[in-house]
């Protein structure tokens, strides 16, 4: 047992130390090569020089929009597949994301200065389309593939709303482009606040009900019999997921894979408890996205790929993977 | 003690329960029998309020469907059926059974930890300790899950169908078990069982469900002597070495 306890302590400061250096890398990696030095220089140095502009105002903003991004998505993901006990549960794929992006188009093409207003509007749409799924899913039966088909019919609704509102304002189809695709470019550390504080309440939260979550992950009634007030805690989870992911959205877009994936490799890295879940999916997320975020920035320079497409080139072979182990299982 | 008044459930226009009423002795090992989809899962998961019914259910006087979730919890453990296999470790979730008297935030106290401790030893599951629960074969995660019902230190243990993956020899280890946990422990144990010989040999009172009815509740001697059971199973009784038998007809 306490080899065991050895073991997961090694695990945690190995996946902060890949943390530290994948921030590391996301500093470092860029257009304009910088050394060492220069990120020090840049990020501690009071001056207004060429280093300290880029460091400051164009990749410290966007390593900590990828930070937040794989924090909040990771998080979102293993909540959602925690409550729903469906491994294939997140937040694109059950509508959770694309109700966020309708919202925040529709608030765009009524009021489209209204920026401050899209963490709380993405909010708005991806609890909406969450309240959605789990009354379609109760109406019909909530099997484990009803409330994947139920989303997935979900996300196509919403997302020709997405593109009708688009078509509507051409202004707008410019900026829905980029958002659909999901990227961090352009970002800046003042539009990361909201969803930044949205992101670490809804960990905070889930990681304080996380033993609580972890019984709900063994079935309703067992976690009835074991004094978890169930559907409040269902609700509470899904509002942390849905807060969460659509914080996400309203920064960067609809930024898939990230949910679905790194939940899966976080239990196969520390095992399934919820605490644990949480933190190695929190870690990992962020990690991977600023890696994919670096790798999108250099693999082609000075021709950027947005990080939306590196998730996608990752996640889709793992999601097949997943189908197929899915499958084999069955 | 457990008592039922009037319990009916009905499910698209079918009476599933009706009219049950049964009172549990404490200290004693109720097995409920019948056949198959006669209710008997129904009439558990409305103990633990999971079912919606008609009727009433209390615990030592209290209305359960009153009661707080974690009050309930801290008097009566409940494993069903179906359980799941979770990428945890066996002694993280029999930790979960320590759920009623935690806090959100709280961790384990000396005194849970010791309660799951025993309950480790009672179920003698040492040998699982450290393994992830979703590599255990069926009887293996039984025992575990039941681990887990036994930390949970409750006066009432609902049981459904515990032994279903277990293999002839732990059946009988089991079941004594539980027997010696009435009066070691003071449990009182409703057991659902499917095996009609282990039920008359370790039950001290059988409940017998028949079409949504309970149709006979008493000493296991009284239900051998009425005959009832053979006629609600269709089976024949045996008696070899001095042991009651049922046996298809």
């Amino acid at each position: 047992m306490e080899n065991n306890k050895k073991r997961k302590n090694w695990i945690f400061a190995l996946l902060t130390a890949v943390l530290l250096l994948s921030m590391f890398i996301s500093l470092w990696l860029g257009s304009a090569e910088l050394s060492v030095g220069d990120i020090f220089k840049g990020l501690f140095s009071d001056g207004d020089s060429r280093i300290s502009i880029i460091i400051r105002y164009v990749r410290l903003p966007r390593m900590l929009a990828a930070l937040l991004a794989g924090v909040g998505l990771s998080v979102s993901g293993a909540l959602l597949q925690g409550v729903t006990d469906n491994g294939l549960a997140s937040p694109n794929i059950i509508g959770v994301n694309s109700g966020a992006g309708f919202m925040t188009i529709l608030t765009l093409s009524i009021f489209p200065g209204a920026v401050f207003a899209l963490p709380f509007s993405a909010f708005c749409g991806a609890f909406a389309a969450t309240l959605l799924i789990l009354w379609t899913a109760n109406r019909i039966g909530t099997s484990k593939v009803t409330i994947i088909l139920a989303g997935m019919a979900l996300t196509a609704i919403l997302n020709a709303g997405i593109s009708f509102l688009s078509l509507l304002d051409t202004d707008v189809v410019a900026a829905y482009n980029a958002f659909s695709i999901g990227g961090l470019s352009g970002v800046t550390t003042r539009a990361l606040w909201i969803p930044a504080v949205l992101i670490f309440l809804s960990l905070g939260a889930a990681l304080l009900l996380s033993r609580q979550i972890s019984v709900l992950c063994l079935g309703d009634s067992l976690a009835s019999s074991l004094g978890i007030r169930v559907k409040r805690l269902r609700m509470i989870c899904l509002i942390c997921s849905s807060a969460s992911a659509a914080a996400v959205v309203s920064f960067a877009g609809l930024l898939g894979f990230v949910g679905l994936i790194v939940p899966h490799m976080a239990r196969r890295i520390t095992g399934g408890s919820m605490p644990k879940v949480l933190v190695s999916s929190a870690l990992c997320g962020a990690s991977i996205v600023m890696l994919a975020d670096a790798l999108g920035r250099t693999l082609f320079a000075p021709t950027e790929i947005p990080v939306g497409i590196v998730m996608a080139a990752i996640g889709a072979p793992f999601f097949l993977i997943l189908l197929f182990r899915r499958r084999g299982h069955a | 003690m457990l008592e039922i008044n009037n319990l009916q459930v009905a499910r698209s226009g079918k009476q599933i329960l009706d009219g049950i009423n049964l009172r549990l002795i404490p200290h004693t090992l109720t097995a409920l029998v019948g056949k198959n989809g006669c209710g008997k899962s129904t009439l558990v998961s409305c103990i633990n309020q999971i079912t919606p019914y008609r009727g009433e259910i209390h615990f030592s006087g209290r209305d359960l469907a009153l009661m707080p979730p974690r009050e309930r919890a801290s008097l009566i453990a409940f494993l069903p059926q179906a359980l799941k296999s979770p990428h945890i470790t066996t002694e993280e979730l029999i930790a979960m059974g320590r759920s009623p008297y935690l806090d959100i935030g709280r961790h384990m106290t000396p005194h849970d930890k010791e309660m799951v401790e025993k309950a480790i030893h009672a179920i003698g599951i040492e040998k699982l300790i450290g393994r992830y629960v979703d590599t255990l074969s069926g009887g293996e995660r039984q025992k575990v899950y039941l681990a887990m019902t036994i930390a949970q230190d409750t006066r009432l243990l609902v049981l459904d169908e515990p032994t279903t993956y277990m293999d002839m020899a732990y059946e009988h280890a089991f079941l004594a078990m539980l027997d010696t946990m009435k009066h070691k422990n003071k449990k009182t144990l409703l057991v659902v069982m499917h095996n009609l010989n282990q039920a008359v040999r370790y039950a001290d009172q059988l409940a017998v469900l028949d079409d949504g009815k309970i149709v006979f509740h008493g000493p296991t001697e009284e239900c051998l002597r009425s005959g009832i059971l053979e006629r609600v199973f269709s089976v024949h009784r045996y008696m070899a070495e001095d042991k009651v038998f049922f046996a298809a007809e």
